[in-house]
């Protein structure tokens, strides 16, 4: 088992955190946010993003607005919710006290 | 040409070739099912439509108003597969969202957690054991470019790399479960992918079903424009008295592509079938005038060996006379011109395989060799008792040459 499919879980737990940051700084539409993601570890396709956008919506954590497009039909832009903003700062600081547990183990 | 359906994908008409319209109505359908328990279904199912769109659009311009099949594909591969959401489907976890085939066109790192790539056999299609097409499969080229370099190989290396060929004939497994197959492409093998495949699968049989119909039309249109020439050619060799083979020529444009395809294909398996016949032929000859037996079977003591021979000539020519017909009936559908560099084509391939046959069996074949010098030894034994014939002559210098 390589070191990719150790982390496959690891990746796919985080990738509803890392969708909160992209969405938490500006308003985005899913087009932007595969591109900000497919330069990373964390590539993925619209086939994955949607369905997760969806549960994320229902849960409370982002709505979206609908904005006219100079190509094309108006487009979904997504924004955080207040809640998606609690949820962000959690997530946030739960990530640094894993970060630092990791540093710290092993020393 | 192929045929185009409009469709609609969330209010929008799009115009897709037929092919790329079933891919599409797969997805759609899968990702459908997939997201089953999901209830926001609708609104997932107009953004994937709308997504889609977006990328058919990339395709068009004022002067290409059609999506091809291919682009469909693209697309669709770069949508990646709808597995649903885990945690609204009940938290199994069975679904990983890195895991999706050949995520390369939306730019997915090469970190992308794809099956691992193994190398296999792959006997499906093989010309022989499937090494080519393993190794095709495996760098993900065209397989006729791996036989290709195979054979320059095999020419440069004097046929060492036979050798080497039988070597990997052994050595690397064959892929023999889907798991395997899939490995075998660097593909992760899921059942999503199965279904596109297919689905892929069922639209090239739909293709090939097309194909051969049209092709029993042509064939059928050629043999009675066959026949109609036959007649006409008869008649006209009453006529003038003139004497020769079979009917006259037809003309190129009379012969259908197909046939013609077909003829081309035939040729070479004809010539190949014919060098065997005569390996054959020339091997059961030497064994009946060296040893007396052909594979260890005596033929009955009052036949002599000339009368043998004679046997075996018809048996020879017996054997050879559909290939002959095939010959013929290729050469003949390439009309006047043609069928003179088709003849002799065709006649230079066959000889080429014996002379390569020999050549690798006196090389690389002990027993072939011990043969050859047992022939060769009945020869002197035959000069020295004041018999030389002819044929054990040319054995002999055959030998003489080589040794």
């Amino acid at each position: 088992m390589s070191v990719n499919e150790k982390f496959g879980p690891i990746r796919k737990g985080l990738l509803e955190f890392l969708i909160l940051r992209i969405i938490a700084a500006d308003k985005v539409y899913v087009a932007d946010m595969l591109k900000k993601l497919a330069a990373t570890e964390f590539a993925t396709q619209e086939g994955t993003l949607y369905p997760l956008l969806s549960r994320m919506r229902r849960e409370g954590l982002l709505q979206y607005e609908w904005q006219e497009s100079d190509a094309g039909p108006p487009r979904k832009y997504y924004e955080l919710t207040a809640q998606g903003r609690a949820e962000l700062d959690e997530l946030n600081d739960y990530w640094k006290e894993i970060n630092r547990t990791i540093q710290q183990l092993g020393k | 040409m192929r045929k185009v359906v409009t469709i609609s994908l969330n209010g929008n008409a799009y115009q897709i070739e037929e092919g790329g319209f079933d891919a599409l109505q797969a997805y759609l359908e899968t990702a459908n099912a997939k997201l089953r328990e999901d209830p926001d279904r609708s609104e997932i199912m107009a953004d994937l439509e709308q997504a889609i769109a977006e990328k058919c659009n990339r395709f068009l311009s004022a002067h290409k108003s059609v999506v091809s099949a291919e682009e469909v594909q693209q697309i669709l591969t770069e949508m990646g597969p709808v597995n649903g959401d885990p945690a609204a489907a009940g938290a199994q976890g069975a679904s990983d969202p890195h895991h999706s085939p050949g995520a390369t066109a939306s730019g997915a790192s090469a970190s992308d957690a794809r099956t691992a790539r193994r190398l296999y056999q792959i006997r499906e299609g093989a010309v022989i054991s499937g090494v080519c097409k393993g190794i095709a499969a495996y760098f993900d080229i065209d397989v006729t470019v791996v036989r290709l370099i195979f054979i320059v190989l095999a020419i440069l290396t004097w046929g060492a790399w036979i050798l080497a060929y039988i070597v990997m004939m052994f050595v690397i497994p064959y892929a023999s479960t889907s798991e395997e197959h899939a490995a075998a492409h660097g593909q992760p093998f899921d059942a999503q992918h199965l279904i596109d495949e297919a689905k892929k699968q069922y639209a090239s049989f739909k293709e090939g079903a097309r194909w051969r119909r049209q092709w029993r039309t042509e064939a059928r249109a050629q043999a009675r424009a066959w026949r109609r020439e036959w007649r006409r050619g008869r008649a006209e060799m009453r006529d003038h008295m003139r004497w020769g083979w079979g009917p006259p020529p037809l003309n190129p444009e009379d012969t259908g592509y197909a046939t013609r395809v077909l003829m081309g294909v035939l040729i070479p398996i004809a010539a190949l079938c014919n060098a065997i016949l005569i390996i054959a032929f020339l091997v059961v000859l030497a064994q009946l005038i060296t040893r007396g037996t052909v594979f260890g079977w005596a033929p009955p003591v009052d036949i002599p060996l000339w009368a043998d021979i004679a046997i075996l000539c018809v048996v020879l020519s017996v054997c050879s006379a559909p290939l002959r017909a095939i010959r013929h009936a290729a050469y003949y559908s390439y009309g006047t011109s043609a069928n003179v560099w088709f003849a002799l084509w065709g006649s230079l391939l066959w000889v080429g395989f014996v002379i390569a046959f020999f050549w690798i069996a006196f090389h690389y074949w002990p027993e072939v060799q011990q043969f050859l010098q047992e022939i060769a030894d009945s020869i002197r034994n035959h000069r020295a008792s004041g018999h030389g014939n002819s044929i054990f002559f040319s054995f002999w210098r055959i030998k003489q040459l080589a040794g």
